[in-house]
């Protein structure tokens, strides 16, 4: 029954893919001849769709990291997910699965050391993801190669294959969903927790749902940017909307917008100089909010500027 | 506490105690305390009073004791959004990207669950005709209809405290928590806030108030509850804000909680 579900759904998904894939080459083809070029190859296809995928879910999520102040968070989740990637890949299972138990566990352990030691949230999230990320080095280093443990530590995008992008697809569809159908129940629990415990919803649920979504974005990203810097694709984009933005729909867009343009623009001079594709992508999405902080409405830029009209 | 019982209670607790991660924050709170009064809740900075909002609200959990509000339990209160809430100064983030206006829907989400229907599922502007209108009307009540479209950090002190005020009236409630409403409000948002407290009383409807401000106290309050780590006494303005019942409660706090 399940691998029934599980093989259509993989069929519908490598469909929909396809399509994708398809109308990504049309859409290329449109372009100079010199940026095309690399764009021949299946393998950068796919690599480019699943960078979009990434940039897009990256961005709506970095909303909420940037504005619940969950940077930190987000970091320990991404390194505490590593141990469970490494088991689940050893025994067969789903890598989500994986990811999901050692998330999960090690939020538990941080919460425990918190109520139980003197130990503040900061020290007790350090010690949690740094014990699980070390973890997960030891048992990848026992069963696999160091190539492969740079792969999940760093990335790799060009070695996508039509099975992870139909996961990634997957994975980031339930991400938009959720956020789309409890977008609501977000919003009042990020900006006022007790409003929101007031008029009824579930404060405690919605806070886990949330770390759920991440660990599901961070589980989506691992390929492409890799465990280690895909915190940057979880704070950069929406912190450069912040500078921006004064409502959070138009704050998501932006977000979304830098997501996608550091993650295209990232694959393709990652391929150009032949260079990581995950640090590259980082790269480009600092320099879109180095350039929007210094022309936003309170940057140096405009400061400059209204001084001299002044 | 000689109140004819024949009164409904807006708040309830019994043996109330609330702890954070095993400090304990209130301890044998116990209160009747009848609907349709306005309430001021005073005491020593680190009594207990936001902690006992947040019991109300449901936002914290007590480690013992039952509390009830408007005759329900905290759960079914919370449901059914009778109680709205106030947020102080420090307790929001003023520069979150949010209008006045999405501010002020959101008093509405809860009613809109309540409803049922599609419509809950989608984001707010979805919402549907009705909802704005309220926002619309619970705008206009507190004056703030014409900085609907504005960022919330835009606004001055007592300007923000409106849009509060104007999210609970949203919201429909029939109790509604104040964290220090008057604080770092100019004279202008100070007598329209005053006015809709004293009118949403004259309603039947039930407001309970944290305040340093005693004098508001003394002009406003039927009833004023001294929190000092547990209740340290409940009376009417002029009883409570005699010079003896404060030295009570503002001296207990040091002395650490009351002894069993």
């Amino acid at each position: 029954m399940i691998t029934m579900l599980h093989n259509g759904l993989a069929a519908v998904g490598t469909w929909w893919a396809e399509r994708l894939l398809d109308w990504l080459a049309w859409l290329i083809a449109w372009l100079p001849e010199s940026v095309a070029a690399p764009f021949e190859y299946q393998f950068m296809l796919r690599a480019l769709l699943t960078s979009m995928v990434v940039g897009v879910v990256c961005g709506v999520l970095s909303c909420y990291v940037v504005l619940k102040r969950w940077a930190l968070l987000g970091d320990a989740i991404s390194h505490a997910v590593l141990p469970g990637v490494a088991l689940a890949y050893l025994l067969g299972l789903p890598v989500l699965l994986g990811a999901f138990a050692s998330g999960g566990l090690t939020a538990l352990g941080i919460g425990f050391i918190q109520r139980n030691t003197r130990i503040k949230e900061d020290s007790a999230m350090g010690l949690m993801f740094t014990a699980a990320f070390a973890l997960g080095i030891v048992i990848i280093s026992r069963i696999a190669t160091s190539t492969h443990l740079m792969h999940i530590l760093f990335g790799n995008v060009l070695g996508v294959t039509m099975g992870t992008l139909v996961t990634t697809l997957y994975a980031g569809l339930v991400a938009l969903l959720a956020v789309f159908f409890f977008y609501k129940h977000l919003l009042v629990y990020t900006f006022d927790p007790s409003h929101a415990s007031a008029i009824g919803l579930s404060t405690g649920a919605i806070h886990y749902g949330l770390m759920l979504l991440l660990t599901l974005t961070i589980v989506t990203s691992l390929e492409t940017v890799g465990v280690i810097l895909v915190v940057a694709m979880l704070i950069i984009p929406g912190a450069t909307a912040s500078l921006v933005s004064h409502r959070l729909p138009r704050m998501m867009w932006i977000a979304v917008a830098v997501g996608v343009v550091s993650s295209t623009v990232g694959l393709y001079f990652s391929f150009r100089l032949d260079v990581a594709s995950g640090g590259m992508m980082v790269l480009v999405a600092f320099a879109i909010f180095v350039l929007v902080g210094l022309v936003s409405p309170v940057g140096p830029v405009r400061r400059q500027l209204r001084r001299r009209a002044a | 506490m000689n109140q004819p019982v024949t009164v409904p209670l807006a708040i309830e607790a019994r043996g109330v105690a609330a702890d954070y991660s095993g400090v304990i924050a209130l301890d044998q709170v116990d209160l009747q305390l009848p609907s349709g009064r306005f309430i001021a809740v005073i005491g020593p900075n680190g009594a207990g009073k936001s902690t006992l909002l947040k019991l109300l609200t449901g936002l914290k959990k007590p480690l013992r004791g039952g509390l009830r509000v408007c005759g329900m339990a905290i759960r079914a209160a919370r449901r059914a959004n009778a109680v709205a809430y106030v947020p102080q100064e420090t307790d929001i983030d003023w520069t979150f990207p949010i209008t006045v206006q999405d501010v002020v829907l959101s008093g509405r989400y809860g009613r809109s669950r309540q409803a049922g229907g599609w419509r809950y599922w989608l984001p707010p502007r979805f919402i549907g005709a009705s909802h704005r209108a309220l926002t619309q009307q619970a705008m206009e009540a507190v004056q703030i209809a014409g900085l609907a479209h504005r960022p919330i950090g835009a606004l001055s002190g007592g300007q923000k405290k409106r849009v509060f005020i104007a999210r609970s009236i949203a919201q429909e409630a029939e109790l509604l928590l104040l964290d220090e409403p008057l604080a770092g409000v100019d004279r202008h948002s100070e007598q329209i806030i005053i006015d809709y407290l004293r009118a949403f009383v004259g309603r039947g409807k039930s407001v309970l108030m944290v305040t340093h401000d005693l004098p508001t106290v003394r002009d406003c309050a039927d009833r004023v509850v001294l929190v000092s780590r547990t209740i340290a006494g409940v009376g009417t303005p002029d009883e409570m804000l005699a010079p003896e019942a404060l030295e009570k409660g503002y001296h207990l706090i040091e002395r650490g909680p009351a002894q069993p």
